[in-house]
């Protein structure tokens, strides 16, 4: 398959002759905001990940907040408290609940070089999921749009009742493959109750062989492959699409506009006064699958 | 039929006035002689012994002049054609007279022009108009050599686009949907072929461009911002032609010819574009099972019936298709169709009716494993009755009924589960008068008013909010079904008032100041927060939650034209408020959105600027040199964050541009030659930088806080063409071609359409600056146009 090459030259047709060149720009320092994401999982301790946010062009990484507190609440009452590990990672001790309610709330400390008090996030529901029925792979020869080699399928059946959101990652040899295109999240009004499991809907394909023309077709043996799906709530939904919508903009004619990405957590209780980050509960279901011949 | 009495008691009041003139009345129709094309905007003069009288002929080509009994003279003069004198040794009674007009050529019209055939923007009270020929479009150098009438018109002052290959232009800090675009008065939803280069009008159908950028007529709204009417050719009433073209793009081809000789005759034009047909050369097996093209055919027949009565029918019909075998497939489409009906009820009365179809709509889909289509159409019937009388020659009095009738369908799925938004439904009547009154010689005003309303109308589940403006998930209160024809909201208060007027007051005989306002109202509105819109855009009408935006405009200017050199001057300053104009929420989702008015917000806009445009319309060098200088504000405040933007500051459109600079030039080397260029500066267009940098689980992401608060640097580009046409000596040759060759953005200049940011593989967190230019390079072209 050789898809790249084909929708370059069809993007090229279509637009004569457009151009990507890099520049030099300077852009402001903002206002430096607290940066949280946290979750609480049915299936691993709570945890979250602290840092400040600094100049969108840096070459840095965010720095670590060290020194926070930390707790999570279930259905508005305390319920763990969440340590400092290493490098602005905090581990708690608990493991969430399909159908509570989680929220998290962080205090900083006063001092000279970051902003204080406390930030404090909206209720996040832990909704339901179903497990992952399988996972398999087949190989498929050379056709149109296909090239050659293994590809990986799972099947799952999504339950009934409609409302339900959900996220997918996949990891190549215990690596998550963490692109903003990886970002894939989706509702279920078109799929509602539905299986993918080849009899009532195509089932749900993880990977293929490598784009590269280099990549051989023995290259994909022993390649493990992982993937989750985490049932999410509606606004996690949309926050993740909103991430992916400004991270993936190419300057293009139907780009959407520049939009502030605000998650669910706010300092005290100014809505007008927000973290970045995103705090939220999951029911993750994941499976494993290496290629053999 | 509740408007058909007020009606009548309007055309009996009117038509007792007429009793009292005493004048003589000459009427009849202004035809080209080579085509019997009907000419609009001819200037007639009477010259008699108690001075002279005015009048010009209408969009169809009629006029009406009372005259004195006795001598005289009526003078038919109009730019481009020979000027034809009627002697009267003494005139006694009405007179019908159809009057025949030579073409002249550029060259001819250098030694013949004279300070009336000029002096037509001198003397009307049209100020804000732009007003092309199929003739002057296609002397433009543009993009592949086609010639394209959108993008022309925004070579001149006061029209722009967000940038190149944006669909849609904007007038006067209007967005893209505040533009009427009618064809034969059919309403066009999308006015773009390839996503917006180039535009669905085929130059060699077009018989004539006209853009009212303010002061619009009261037969015209709908919309804020302009209205853009192209009227299709009628074809040849006399002789059977033909003409054509070959490009790199495309092709195309226009018949026309009378069916009976000088009573009925049809045009016929078709394009094609094939760029599609090359696939193959590239030895990519997917795009041998691809599909890129774009087609248009454009129709129209005439029928003299009786002496009084004409009848048109006009049609449009163009198609976009883009498919990858089985990956995708892409379409989008107008259609359009008119019925009109002229009827000459008296000398003094003239009568036009129409009834037209229109009908936009879009495909997706795949034809993969998991097949889907999705279909997105709006339609509308529209029903026009329109009555002109000529009082005196101090009056001429318009007045006229229209509804418009809309269905929109936004989204309808077919795929593994079959689902539909709600189709919903509307109807937009409208009342209009205007009385175009020579006050004195100097001063001409031509005031009027038109009542516009609408009603949304049922079948369709609505759902209600608790009070505070605030429409989300959570303030849902209640849905509430309407029944088929129910109506879900009426629109039909004061507001609906939109007073229209225009003043010309004549310095001297080639000077003139003029003042128009206007009020417009917009009934429905294009759903889209890309920066420029989509084919798959979809229009939404007001209804429960969504109100009708409005604006004032007022527009102040002086023309001027230097005596006998064929060089008209004029300047325009314009202010314009908005009120309730569509924003969005940020990171509003508008796909497949049952409720939008969740998704938006509304606000208020501020547009003002000053144009000035120089042209020179005779002799060898033609053309003009066009300057604007605007600023464009939206400003949207609310109770809280998510309701305000940019928190409720002040911040620029996204089309907003400081200085807009055109200089377009033609010049006729030599019988055979002929040479064009254009040259275009523009400011950079607002853009939003990033503040700072989050992170989500190892992705970073921009921190937006200012909406449009930079820049891109500013643009230029200069396009030139040469034409080629032997033979011109040969008068009688029956086939005549010509060779166009010539060169867009020759200097290859790199534009900035905007600048963006992207992290580098492969874990995206070394985030650099890109700036994109959408055409990067000089693009050449080559076509071969052709006519017997």
């Amino acid at each position: 398959m050789n898809n790249y090459k084909f929708l370059s030259i069809f993007v090229c047709l279509n637009l004569f002759s457009s151009c990507q060149d890099e520049i030099d720009i300077t852009l402001p320092d903002g206002q430096e905001r607290l940066i949280i994401n946290g979750n609480v999982l049915d299936n691993e301790v709570a945890s979250a990940d602290l840092s400040w946010s600094i100049n969108y062009l840096s070459e840095e990484s965010n720095p670590s907040v060290l020194n926070a507190s930390i707790l999570v609440l279930e259905d508005d009452i305390v319920w763990d408290s969440l340590s400092h590990v290493e490098d602005g990672h905090y581990l708690g001790n608990k493991i969430g609940e399909i159908g509570r309610n989680y929220s998290i709330e962080v205090s900083i400390p006063e001092s000279s070089d970051h902003p204080s008090g406390v930030w404090k996030s909206q209720n996040e529901k832990l909704n339901r999921n179903n497990p992952i029925d399988s996972i398999y792979s087949i190989f498929l020869p050379q056709a149109t749009f296909q090239r050659e080699g293994y590809y990986v399928y799972v099947h799952w059946s999504e339950p009934l009742g409609i409302g339900d959101c959900y996220r997918f990652r996949q990891w190549k040899n215990d690596t998550l493959e963490n692109a903003p295109f990886n970002l894939q999240v989706t509702e279920d009004q078109f799929f509602d109750g539905r299986s993918f499991n080849d009899i009532d809907l195509d089932a749900l394909n993880v990977a293929g062989p490598e784009r590269s023309r280099d990549s051989t077709l023995e290259d994909q043996i022993g390649i493990k492959y992982s993937y989750e799906i985490s049932s999410i709530s509606l606004s996690h939904h949309d926050y993740i699409n909103l991430i992916q919508e400004q991270t993936l903009q190419v300057g293009g004619l139907f780009d959407p506009p520049a939009a502030p990405i605000v998650g669910n957590i706010y300092r005290g209780d100014d809505p007008e006064n927000y973290a970045l980050g995103y705090f939220y509960a999951s029911a993750p279901r994941k499976v494993h699958i290496v290629i053999t011949p | 039929m509740k408007l058909i009495k007020p009606i009548f008691i309007i055309v009996t009041i009117v038509s007792s006035f007429s009793l009292l003139s005493q004048d003589i009345q000459i009427s009849g129709t202004v035809e080209e002689e080579s085509s019997g094309e009907a000419i609009p905007n001819i200037s007639i003069v009477w010259e008699g012994s108690s001075g002279k009288k005015f009048s010009s002929t209408n969009s169809y080509g009629f006029y009406s002049i009372s005259v004195p009994e006795g001598p005289g003279r009526l003078v038919f003069s109009s730019f481009g054609f020979k000027t034809q004198t009627k002697q009267f040794r003494n005139l006694k009674k009405n007179i019908v007279l159809n009057v025949s007009l030579n073409e002249l050529s550029t060259e001819l019209n250098e030694v013949s022009v004279t300070s009336e055939k000029l002096n037509d923007n001198i003397t009307t009270t049209e100020m804000s108009v732009s007003k092309l020929s199929a003739k002057e479009i296609k002397k433009v150098p543009q993009l592949l050599g086609e010639t394209d009438v959108i993008r022309t018109l925004t070579l001149l002052p006061g029209v722009s686009t967000v940038g190149e290959g944006a669909s849609g232009f904007n007038v006067r800090g209007g967005n893209a949907d505040q533009n009427l675009i009618i064809l034969d008065e059919a309403p066009v939803y999308n006015s773009s072929h390839l996503f917006g280069f180039f535009s669905i009008f085929n130059a060699d159908a077009v018989k004539d461009v006209k853009l009212f950028k303010g002061g619009m007529p009261a037969n015209y709204g709908g919309r804020l911002s302009s209205v853009l009417d192209i009227r299709q050719k009628e074809g040849n009433s006399k002789k059977f032609s033909a003409n054509g073209g070959i490009g790199l793009l495309s092709s195309r081809l226009t018949l026309e010819g009378p069916i009976v000789k000088d009573k009925v005759n049809f045009m016929l034009a078709g394009r094609r574009s094939y760029f599609d047909l090359f696939f193959p050369l590239f030895d990519v097996p997917e795009l041998n099972e691809s599909v890129a093209y774009f087609y248009d055919f454009n129709a129209k027949l005439n029928a003299k019936i009786s002496k009084k009565d004409k009848i048109y029918l006009s049609a449009y019909f163009g198609r976009d298709q883009f498919s990858a075998a089985e990956l995708f497939k892409f379409g989008w489409g107008n259609w359009t169709s008119t019925l009109r009906w002229n009827r000459v009820i008296s000398p003094k009365w003239f009568f036009n009716a129409s009834a037209v179809y229109s009908d936009y709509k879009y495909q997706l889909g795949a034809d993969g494993t998991t097949p889907f289509e999705w279909d997105s159409r709006i339609r509308n019937l529209v029903q026009n009755a329109k009555w002109t009388y000529y009082w005196n020659n101090a009056h001429t009095i318009e007045f006229g009924i229209q509804n418009t009738y809309y269905e929109f369908e936004p989204a309808k799925i077919s795929g593994p589960i079959d689902v539909e938004l709600q189709n919903e439904y509307g109807t937009e009547p409208a009342l209009y008068f205007s009385d175009d009154w020579r006050v004195t010689d100097d001063l001409t005003i031509t005031y009027g008013m038109r009542y516009s309303s609408f009603y949304n109308i049922g079948s369709r589940d609505i759902q209600t909010y608790q009070d505070g403006g605030v429409y989300n998930e959570s303030t849902i209160k209640d849905t509430i079904t309407f029944e088929p024809g129910q109506i879900i909201r009426s629109f039909n208060n004061l507001d609906g008032l939109e007073p229209r007027l225009a003043l010309n007051y004549q310095i001297s005989s080639n000077s003139s100041l003029k003042l128009s306002y206007n009020r417009n109202r917009q009934y429905i509105h294009l759903i889209s927060n890309n920066t420029t819109a989509t084919p798959v855009n979809v229009w939404r009408p007001v209804g429960q939650h969504i109100e009708p935006a409005t604006v004032n405009q007022i527009a102040l200017g002086i023309a001027y034209n230097l005596k006998e050199t064929g060089i008209r001057f004029s300047t325009e300053g314009f202010l314009k408020t908005f009120n309730n104009l569509i924003d969005y929420k940020d990171g509003a989702n508008l796909i497949f959105e049952e409720y939008i008015e969740t998704q938006l917000l509304s606000g208020e806009g501020r547009a003002y600027g000053i144009e000035v445009l120089l042209e020179k319309k005779t002799g060898g060098l033609t053309g003009w040199v066009g300057y604007t200088l605007a600023r464009t504000e939206r400003k949207v405040t609310g109770p809280s964050r998510e309701l305000r933007v940019n928190n409720g500051e002040w911040y620029p459109a996204n089309y907003d541009k400081l200085h807009d600079l055109s200089i377009v030039a033609t010049y006729a080397l030599s019988k055979a030659w002929d040479f064009g260029g254009n040259f275009v500066y523009q400011s950079g267009r607002p853009l939003t930088y990033p503040d700072s940098r989050g992170e989500f689980e190892g992705i970073y992401y921009p921190v937006y806080t200012n909406r449009n608060g930079g820049r891109t640097p500013s643009t230029n580009r200069l396009d030139l063409s040469f034409t080629f046409t032997p033979g011109v000596k040969k008068k009688n040759k029956k086939w005549q071609s010509s060779l166009s060759f010539g060169a867009y953005n020759v200097y290859a200049r790199k534009n900035p359409y905007s600048i963006f940011f992207r992290g580098e593989v492969p874990d995206f967190t070394d985030i650099k600056a890109y700036q994109l230019s959408v055409i990067g390079t000089a693009v050449p072209y080559l076509n071969y146009n052709f006519s017997f």
